[in-house]
């Protein structure tokens, strides 16, 4: 019955991706760039987030001891309704977030229905399932910093359900406050967590890339063209406004919702705070480990290639033929013949083989797959036949 | 006939892109590009040189829809950089139509299996 569902899904998927490639060809389909479109808007959000950052003033009180009031909720409306183009990019900061979660969890579903998350490829899925939990917290601070009414009751409602944690939860709530209670250094807080949690995003990236092979991070101009257009539509179909300014000594009630990023939200309001974080956590515990019960029962677990080390001749053929670019080419030690010895770099090593075939001198292997076993294996095979 | 086809939609997308690119100075005027509007150097040169400036009245219309759209949807001033971010956005999907025809025929030339002598 499981195996069934991605089955269909696939031949689904296939079907699709077949049909679009006759309209637009290959080359233009963007099921093939599927990973490569939430980067495109993770370049989107910084370069309008950075557009953003120069404007905005994090205080919740009068800042600069101004005559006329200037904090968080006056310098956004600044932006949205006096500075030049300030609402465009108010809109394209909003709506490249939305897509790029949106985008995140097509590229899951597809990786998951093309079976792209099994084996070696499962640090590909753990560092993704934490950069989509990451982007949305990201995503969450950024709604937190236009200070509205919304801002108010969204900073209100984290701060009980962080408190609800066992151990930590008293902690986490000084953290996220910056304090005990909202305050300007809060807001400085929610800024530094938009803004440096997004810079972390390169990091989680480079985790999330560093066992592939070739990996598209580039859609084609024309992909590209067709991305922003759609946030600048979207843009003039429906302008971003705020609500009213937070006032600290009201209670607002209700909120709109924005479903790509607000949804725990919508959760935690509905049930209480103990079950919303059983659900949260053992959601993202389920999903983080959707690949482990194929690591587990996997005839050959993934072990990396090792160098015989009297064998090498440091002629770097498999640095070169390495996909993964998992061999580095380091100085022979002292007493060697050669000049260079060609050292495994395991976080990287898928155990793919390439090297073993690239090599003349039978000087690296896998260990749990060796080249002799396997060409005795073939011979018996041949034989047998 | 696949020729014919990408004809099509490159002098389609390449027009497209170019008409909504001529409606962007009506849209950064606020969607009204009377004469004083313009800026100065603009009205000077128009001015000393004898020629006359765009005053986009057949997009009049327009005008009048997209502001009440606006309006409707929330938004209090500026309508102008609203309307400027849709016409960019049809240019760049005109460009996107066109860019990609041209990419398509690049596409299938690689298709074509090279002949055996």
């Amino acid at each position: 019955m499981y195996t069934s569902i991605p089955k269909g899904l696939t031949d689904l998927t296939l079907a699709i991706e077949k049909g679009t490639n006759a309209v637009v060809t290959s080359k233009y389909n963007p099921f093939y760039y599927h990973g490569a479109l939430p980067q495109f808007y993770l370049w989107v959000l910084f370069i309008s987030g950075l557009l953003l950052f120069a404007y905005y003033i994090p205080t919740i009180e009068n800042a600069y001891f101004s005559e006329n009031l200037v904090n968080a909720w006056t310098s956004v409306n600044y932006i949205t309704n006096v500075l030049p183009m300030g609402a465009v990019i108010r809109g394209i900061h909003r709506y490249a977030g939305d897509a790029m979660v949106l985008t995140i969890v097509l590229h899951a579903l597809r990786v998951w229905i093309t079976d792209r998350y099994r084996q070696y490829r499962w640090i590909q899925w753990v560092t993704g399932v934490a950069l989509l939990f990451l982007v949305l917290f990201i995503g969450q601070t950024g709604y937190y910093l236009v200070w509205d009414e919304r801002s108010l009751i969204l900073t209100r409602m984290t701060v009980s359900a962080l408190g609800a944690l066992p151990f930590v939860g008293e902690g986490l709530q000084k953290w996220f406050l910056n304090g005990t209670a909202i305050t300007n250094l809060t807001l400085s807080n929610f800024l530094f967590i938009h803004i440096g949690l997004s810079f972390s995003l390169l990091f989680g990236l480079w985790m999330h890339y560093v066992r592939m092979t070739r990996p598209v991070i580039t859609p084609p101009p024309a992909i590209n063209y067709m991305l922003t257009a759609v946030l600048l539509v979207f843009v003039f179909l429906y302008p971003i406004t705020s609500g009213k300014m937070a006032d600290l000594n009201s209670m607002p009630t209700s909120f709109e919702i924005d479903w790509f990023f607000l949804w725990p939200y919508a959760m935690m309001a509905s049930m209480n705070l103990g079950m919303y974080w059983v659900l949260i956590l053992g959601g993202a515990i389920a999903f983080t480990c959707v690949p482990l019960p194929q690591l587990y029962k996997a005839s050959h677990p993934i072990e990396s290639a090792e160098v015989v080390l009297n064998k090498c001749t440091g002629c770097s053929l498999c640095s070169q033929d390495c996909p993964y670019s998992a061999i580095e080419m380091v100085p022979a030690p002292a007493g060697s013949r050669f000049k260079l010895l060609a050292t495994v770099k395991a976080y990287r090593c898928s155990g793919c083989g390439v090297c073993v075939g690239a090599c003349a001198f039978d000087a690296i292997d896998l260990p749990n797959l060796l080249d002799t076993d396997v060409k005795a294996k073939i011979k018996a095979l041949a034989e047998a036949k | 006939m696949g020729k014919t086809i990408n004809l099509v939609l490159v002098v389609a997308g390449a027009l497209a892109c170019l008409a909504f690119t001529g409606l962007m100075p009506w849209a950064e005027l606020g969607m009204n590009a009377k004469f004083d509007n313009w800026p100065e150097w603009l009205r000077w040169l128009a001015t000393n040189l004898n020629f006359s400036l765009p005053d986009y009245a057949a997009v009049s219309d327009l005008s009048t829809q997209w502001t009440a759209h606006l309006k409707k949807a929330g938004a209090e001033t500026r309508f102008g950089d609203y309307a400027y971010a849709l016409v960019m956005g049809l240019a760049m999907i005109g460009a996107a139509i066109g860019i990609g025809a041209i990419g398509r025929e690049e596409s299938e030339e690689k298709t074509i299996l090279p002949v055996k002598k």
